[in-house]
């Protein structure tokens, strides 16, 4: 994209590529729009509809690929979309929503998106995260907030792979994708070369 | 550790949450009447029971509501948690 934005993250790109292996996998997502949306309960199926997904139910998000619905509390969303539909999606909750008592805020510049994915994406995710995440508890289409090493942090899961994206604020990004490189080391060990053991 | 009810969010770690003390302490009605006594008292004197206790959670890192619970201080059992403007449930051995 011609005009991804530079991001606290892309100096990070090298090492975050050179950690990912086969079995856990790490990158940083394209900057993507943020509105923070709240409003009382009677307009938020109107809500959904003018932004084209159903109504995220609780702890949950709704998604239709290019644009998601994120749970994050009773009477508050995130709304994660294209950069470039962010004015026009606000204006578009002006129009279906008028009268109605609510707020959709541009918070674009709000978090950086982290994607973890692979067989031990759990894993590297339970060391550093307290939420339940086996898919007894946790699976495709959930939401939590909740702290990953310590950083309080936004997490999905985007389907059973399993594939995790994790939003934190950009000045805690570079931490945590350090902190994500250190713990997925042990899961690409190289086999020990040399003479086979006699 | 507690894991601590939250009335939207379901069972999540005690690191999550901000304590926010004693519940129900109405702000007085017309506190230019007060006296300094009883407006200290308002501002500063709580009950510290040794057993079932009425607090204000706080849930911080998750979705950021205020929210009550009914914990036992000694050996840290929620029997009930409600949100802000819900009616005081009783508490465990008292009658309803």
């Amino acid at each position: 994209m011609a005009d991804r934005h530079a991001t606290m993250l892309d100096g990070l790109a090298a090492d975050m590529a050179a950690a990912s292996g086969e079995a856990v996998t790490l990158g940083a997502l394209p900057p993507v729009g943020q509105i923070t949306f709240r409003g009382e309960p009677a307009c938020l199926p109107l809500a959904a509809a003018a932004f084209g997904t159903g109504v995220p139910a609780v702890n949950r998000f709704e998604s239709d690929g290019a644009r998601a619905a994120l749970w994050l509390g009773p009477d508050e969303w995130l709304l994660v979309l294209p950069r470039a539909e962010v004015a026009t999606t606000i204006a578009r909750f002006d129009m279906a929503l008028a009268g109605a008592h609510f707020a959709a805020v541009d918070t674009s510049a709000g978090r950086l998106g982290l994607e973890l994915s692979g067989p031990m994406a759990r894993a590297v995710m339970e060391k550093s995260c307290h939420i339940d995440l086996h898919p007894r508890a946790f699976g495709p289409g959930q939401v939590a907030q909740s702290t990953v090493a310590r950083v309080p942090a936004i997490l999905l899961q985007r389907d059973g792979r399993p594939t995790y994206w994790i939003f934190v604020r950009p000045s805690f990004a570079q931490y945590l994708a350090r902190w994500l490189i250190d713990a997925m080391a042990e899961y690409r060990l190289a086999p020990i070369a040399g003479p086979a053991p006699t | 550790m507690l894991l601590i009810p939250c009335p939207w969010c379901g069972r999540r770690e005690e690191t999550e949450f901000a304590n926010g003390g004693e519940a129900h302490i109405a702000r007085p009605a017309d506190p230019a009447a007060l006296s300094q006594e009883e407006w200290a008292a308002y501002v500063f004197l709580r009950d510290n029971p040794k057993g079932w206790m009425r607090e204000r959670w706080f849930h911080a890192h998750g979705c950021r509501r205020w929210f009550n619970l009914v914990r036992h201080t000694v050996t840290h059992e929620i029997a009930a948690a409600y949100p802000p403007g819900a009616p005081p449930p009783p508490l465990p051995g008292e009658a309803a």
